[in-house]
């Protein structure tokens, strides 16, 4: 992260704002796709498992179409989900350079355990086929594989809740701190039941909608289908509005916005349309509704990541704001160095330019204003001295207030401190002693 | 009927939750929001750019057990002449002219206050940084609370700093 972090630091306002906006976009791909596998695998499993009890191979065909519909092809699983991954710390990394205690690393530690979850799915899935005669070995694949991926994503979306909260931060010194949390538990018990409502729209969707003339075919079967998929979608949409009241009543303060507010509630508001169109798709005749919940589901990921990173932009808005501070600091350096050059190639006098810009609120040469009359102090200085004492001010008189530092280059304080003494020079040069220009009551041994 | 009763049940399951969440959006607004000014004073500006010692202004913070709120005299010792075009500094120096103190709003109040006794003096003798409590103050344009204040915030940074939690050390 450091190599990168050289290389591209400090990020600027725009990027920053690319960052949030690739954000948005993994947790709008990547999240729904991880909810799927996720519901899907559990819904097949629980399936599998009782027709192995009971035998009714309507369960087992629809597990069958879910395993093969979601855990489609190994492309897919490497590019909505394994890929994604890899970007998010490195999108974290650059929003939080510089900020010590971060919970990054556990993003970066749940990457394993993704990559292998989806490697043990992969295999699940290829030992569908075989379920009769080794039972065992596929639903100890499905359990291995659903539970390396459900404990990975509790650690990711534990440490991205974290980042909502810096004041914790220096307690995060373990996983199991990382993870006793209310609001991190909150967050993952509305994500567990937010996959399983997908899955419920998957199934309408995917199986029905989408291959249409498939399901036709068998009309007991598509309604089986119909009414499994609005059921177990309909059931899980009552948990999400419970569980994400709590993940915001939970949530610092510091995370908030209005904004964030009207976030939740508009979660909450396109549950309740999803729990609609299941609901329809429950007493419907025919195959109806399916895309309606799928897409809806694709906003409440938009609207739920988008609360994420309003959260996280919130409570670390300062830090933000240091690190844009950088990036103008540097940016400034630059157009200094130009203006220097170009201010020698044409004649004119930096000095002179910084000093009626920003030394002239405070400073005169010959009369005391927020500060001592320059004519007063400047012969205790050289040009070395004076311009270290203009880089870095402190208070030498007590009877004037500290001069706060004026912010400029090394170059343009060396420029105003020559143009000073130069200026005092061809002063003192003159007829006139500056000390009898000054008012009475300054101290005899000028300070400052 | 059935159809009618269950559809006007789930909007009203779905309708009490997003009512509960805009109430604490409501909570949030009234109690937790950075508080208004009555001036624009930005610390950004003054120890983000011009980097002012904190106790330059709260010069009581070392030696009391309040931080303290600067006079407006020591505003007028710079803005005497600094800025006195700006409309914020024609404010400030009305305040000043009427001999009157600015009515700044509290941003830091520990909110269930049990007898609770905080001292700043006895944690910057313990070499506690300012922002270790308040936050970046140099990045903040209007100062918000940044630490919760809460009894488990306190303890854990004392157990941290190997810092006494006797019950008494807080509660007097």
């Amino acid at each position: 992260m450091d190599f990168l972090n050289q290389h591209v630091i400090p990020p600027t306002a725009q990027h920053m704002a690319l960052l949030e906006f690739l954000g948005v976009v993994i947790y709008t791909i990547h999240l729904p796709y991880i909810a799927m596998v996720m519901g899907s695998t559990a819904v097949a499993m629980w399936l599998t498992f009782s027709d192995h009890e009971i035998s009714n191979p309507r369960f087992a065909r629809l597990a069958g179409d879910l395993i093969h519909t979601v855990l489609g092809s190994r492309i897919s699983m490497l590019v909505l989900g394994v890929l994604p991954l890899f970007v998010l710390p490195f999108i974290y990394g650059q929003w939080f350079v510089g900020a010590p205690g971060a919970p990054i690393k556990y993003i970066v530690l749940s990457i394993p355990g993704v990559v292998v979850s989806f490697v043990v799915l992969a295999l699940y899935k290829g030992s569908f086929a075989e379920r009769k005669a080794k039972f065992h070995l596929h639903m100890g694949l499905g359990t291995l594989g659903l539970g390396a991926l459900m404990a990975s994503y509790f650690v990711l979306l534990s440490s991205v809740a974290r980042l909502h909260d810096p004041e914790k931060w220096f307690r995060l010194k373990n996983l199991a701190l990382l993870l006793l949390n209310w609001n991190v538990i909150w967050k993952f018990l509305f994500f567990v039941h937010l996959a399983f409502a997908v899955t419920g729209a998957t199934i309408l969707f995917f199986l029905l909608r989408w291959s249409r003339e498939r399901a036709l075919v068998d009309v007991d079967y598509a309604v089986f289908v119909r009414k499994f998929g609005a059921g177990l979608g309909l059931a899980f949409c009552f948990a999400l509005p419970v569980f994400y009241l709590f993940y915001v009543f939970t949530s610092p303060d510091v995370a908030f916005d209005s904004t964030n507010y009207l976030l939740a509630a508009a979660v909450v508001f396109v549950a309740m349309l999803i729990a609609y169109a299941f609901f329809g798709a429950l007493r419907a005749r025919e195959a109806r509704f399916g895309a309606t919940a799928f897409t809806l589901f694709i906003l409440i990921f938009v609207l739920a990541g988008s609360f994420d990173l309003r959260a996280m932009a919130n409570a670390n808005r300062e830090h933000a704001r240091v690190i844009e501070q950088a990036a103008e600091k540097e940016r400034l350096e630059r157009e200094v160095e130009l203006e220097t050059a170009m201010a020698a190639a044409s004649g004119k006098n930096l000095g002179e330019e910084t000093f009626n810009k920003v030394c002239i609120q405070c400073h005169r040469f010959d009369e005391k204003l927020v500060g001592p009359a320059l004519a007063t102090v400047l012969p205790k200085y050289n040009a070395e001295t004076l311009k270290a004492f203009i880089l870095s001010p402190a208070k030498v008189d007590p009877a004037f207030p500290p001069m706060p530092n004026p912010g400029l280059t090394p170059t343009q304080a060396a420029a105003v401190a020559a143009y000073e003494l130069e200026h005092l020079a061809s002063m003192t040069g003159g007829a006139t002693a500056p000390e009898t220009q000054t008012t009475p009551a300054e101290p005899a041994a000028p300070t400052h | 009927m059935a159809k009618r009763i269950i559809s006007a049940a789930i909007f009203g399951y779905f309708a009490l939750f997003a009512v509960l969440v805009l109430l604490l959006g409501f909570r949030w607004n009234v109690h937790r929001k950075a508080p208004d000014q009555p001036i624009a004073f930005s610390h950004e500006v003054h120890v983000g750019k011009l980097n002012l010692e904190c106790m330059f202004c709260h010069q009581t913070a070392d030696k009391s057990t309040f931080a303290g709120v600067p006079p407006v005299s020591r505003c007028m010792e710079c803005h005497v002449a600094v800025k006195t075009e700006s409309p914020e500094i024609q404010k400030l120096t009305k305040y000043w002219n009427d001999k009157e103190p600015i009515p700044w709003n509290r941003v830091h109040r520990i909110r269930i206050r049990n007898h609770v006794y905080f001292s700043h003096k006895r944690h910057i003798k313990a070499d506690i940084k300012c922002e270790q409590c308040h936050g970046q103050l140099a990045a903040m344009a209007q100062v918000r609370q940044v630490s919760s204040l809460k009894m488990g915030w306190c303890v854990s940074c004392h157990e941290a700093n190997q810092a006494p939690t006797d019950c008494t050390i807080c509660h007097k």
